[in-house]
């Protein structure tokens, strides 16, 4: 397994590549979901506003 | 057979459902495409005769390449659309594909660079292909900093627009770049009419990853126009009837857009 990882000495800069893809994946994800639930939040908000006589 | 009025799509009301159907077929495609093609890279595909393992970066390098180029002309296509009609949801598609683009740009640098120092001995070398492609990075976070620096949506969607037009001169630059100039980077692995210059597996492994590129590419991009539908059309009945469905028949004028 170990030496799996080592990728024949390249194992540093595969991980490196491969590491950040799955970062950049995963921050994305969780910006996209965050990002829906706040526009959803505001346009609650500007609802509520909206029906204040 | 039943005629499709296409048009239909072109509002945001009836493409908002449609959008969220295939964020989800997209996003399995996606995750169902890299496990494949990680299999077939990292278990099938032998290692390469001249660089060892360090080539098994190709498999996320090229496809994210590939798509840092395609998404930007995607832009631009949508950005005449937006010009030309005047119409919300092709400004939206335009807006939803920018941070998506910039993430792929991002992605080929920096695995270009950790690739580049066991092949080339150097993380960075200012070679014209690696830096048009950080023009390409550029152009996206301009897109969105511009975007984000306009309050009015109809003046930002504009403004973005021209700003995607006038970019999309760089994309050929890109591609033709390993041609024209006398690069580090090495030439095209695949070019239409020739045969490629790579293992069958190695080949087999990329396609895949580039699939699933794609669909990543189409679900988070669908992901992001609902949201977008949802900020803009904020005070129209239908958005209301979804961020809220516990109250029927709210005030809102249909499709109002949100004032700054």
């Amino acid at each position: 397994m170990s030496e799996w990882l080592a990728m024949g000495g390249h194992g540093f800069f595969i991980w490196s590549s491969y590491g950040m893809l799955a970062l950049a994946l995963v921050v994305e994800i969780m910006v996209l979901r965050r990002a829906r639930r706040s526009a959803s939040e505001r346009a609650r908000a500007m609802r509520a506003d909206a029906r204040q006589p | 057979m039943a005629a499709i009025n296409w048009f239909r799509f072109a509002s945001p009301a009836s493409f908002y459902p449609l959008a969220g159907k295939l964020t989800a077929l997209f996003g399995w495609v996606a995750v169902l495409l890299a496990v494949a093609g990680l299999y077939v890279g990292f278990v099938i595909a032998p290692t390469d005769a001249q660089q060892g393992e360090s080539y098994r970066i190709i498999f996320i390098h090229v496809p994210a390449a590939w798509m840092a180029m395609l998404i930007y002309v995607v832009i631009a296509f949508w950005s005449v659309f937006s010009l030309a009609l005047n119409a919300r949801l092709p400004s939206m598609m335009a807006q939803a594909l920018a941070p998506t683009g910039a993430l792929f740009a991002f992605i080929a640098l920096w695995t270009g660079a950790f690739w580049g120092r066991p092949t080339w001995g150097t993380y960075w070398v200012w070679d014209a292909r690696l830096t048009s492609t950080l023009v390409l990075l550029f152009l996206y976070l301009g897109l969105i900093a511009l975007r984000s620096g306009i309050d009015d949506p109809r003046r930002a969607d504009r403004a973005c627009a021209l700003l995607a037009l006038v970019g999309v001169v760089n994309v050929p630059i890109i591609y033709f770049s390993v041609r024209w100039w006398n690069t580090l980077h090495q030439g095209a692995t695949i070019s239409m009419g020739a045969a490629p210059k790579m293992a069958q597996t190695m080949l087999t492994a990329m396609l895949l990853m580039t699939f699933s590129a794609w669909a990543y590419a189409i679900a988070t991009a669908f992901h992001r126009v609902r949201t977008i539908i949802i900020e803009r059309e904020a005070l129209s009945d239908w958005v209301g009837k979804i961020v809220d469905p516990s109250i029927p028949g709210q005030p809102g004028t249909a499709h109002a857009e949100r004032q700054p």
